[in-house]
């Protein structure tokens, strides 16, 4: 990054520091196994967003003012850490441990471990289609909770129409349903606050 | 709602969703709520996060100077180190290449009348240095 650019850059980091945490926020709520080594999920969000600004700062990560909002840049440089983070071999080893924290003492597993049925391979496979069975819960949930939320409010029946329909930016929604770039925006806000009031996060 | 998504493409939806969301711009009150559900108060972790970028500033200083101070001990035994000996033709000739390669803007200043007049010792230093600076890409 250029010294224009750096300069800029910690112009505005304080301004936007409150945005860039909250959406910090919602990432680790999205990715709780990303705060496994932290005291709560706050904790491991502003951390999150700490790496972020100590990225760019370290030239890892370079933002061009003129193609993307400084919030927006480091929401994807949180990202893709995050992303990094859970696919890393630490993830994998904190989510096995989890696991077998939750099987000790049950009779099962101790059978297994005498009868040599299942190695620690076989445990992180068994893991990970739990995980992905928390996961299609959680997002069937999501899906219970977004047509709920729409109700029989026309705008937001369209926008949760659009998606799943399979749009996902709000150019393609506005294209779709005949509303404003503005309405989309709008009803999303909406929709979010109505999934927060009914436990879920978008 | 007329067409509910099957449970086998309840993930893709709330992946579009997801995205769509990252798109809209957090208002100031989602920003209150979801700093204030996960515990965090905005001015002290700003203050931190400022910190940090001190931090990481005084850290490229010293790695910045250190790495100018390896250079300059690198440079130093270079100039120190026993050079063969070179006539004062061959010093002069090595004078006029260096020159010749220069535009007129950055040619090498010296207080001398003419390079010839220069006795060899001084002649070997000066085109030493040169010889330094141009290997640095600084003269």
């Amino acid at each position: 990054m250029d010294s224009k650019t750096l300069g800029l850059f910690k112009e505005q980091l304080p301004r936007v520091y409150r945005q860039v945490l909250a959406r910090a926020v919602v990432l680790v709520q999205r990715h709780p196994l990303y705060a496994r080594g932290s005291n709560s999920m706050g904790k491991a969000a502003e951390e999150l967003a700490q790496e972020a600004v100590v990225r760019v700062l370290d030239g890892d990560r370079t933002w061009d003012p003129t193609k993307v909002e400084l919030v927006f840049f480091l929401k994807e440089v949180m990202r893709s850490i995050l992303n990094a983070d859970l696919k890393s071999p630490a993830a994998a080893k904190d989510s096995l441990n989890g696991d077998q924290a939750n099987e000790s003492g049950t009779a099962g597993s101790g059978a297994d471990e005498r009868l040599g049925v299942l190695d620690d391979r076989d445990r992180g496979l068994a893991r990970s289609a739990e995980q992905q069975l928390l996961e299609s819960e959680r997002c069937a949930a999501i899906v219970d909770r977004a047509l709920d939320a729409a109700g029989t409010d026309p705008v937001l029946g369209k926008l949760v129409n659009a998606i799943v329909e399979g749009c996902s930016k709000s150019a393609e929604i506005a294209q779709a349903t005949g509303l404003s770039v503005d309405q989309v925006y709008e009803a999303t806000r909406k929709l979010r606050r109505r999934l927060s009031a009914r436990g879920s996060r978008s | 709602m007329k067409k509910e998504p099957t449970k086998n493409s309840d993930a893709e939806f709330v992946a579009r969703l997801e995205t769509l969301s990252d798109e809209v711009q957090l208002k100031d009150d989602e920003v209150d709520e979801l700093l204030r559900e996960a515990g965090i108060d905005a001015q002290a972790s700003t203050e931190r996060m400022l910190a940090r970028v001190r931090e990481v500033e005084q850290r490229q200083r010293a790695e910045r100077f250190a790495k100018a101070e390896i250079e300059r001990k690198a440079a130093l035994e270079r100039l120190g180190a026993p050079r063969a000996r070179r006539s004062k033709a061959e010093l002069l000739s090595r004078l006029a290449e260096i020159r010749s390669s220069l535009p007129p803007g950055d040619q090498p200043q010296a207080f001398y009348r003419g390079f010839e007049a220069a006795s060899e010792e001084d002649l070997e230093s000066f085109v030493a240095d040169l010889e330094e600076l141009l290997s640095r890409g600084k003269a």
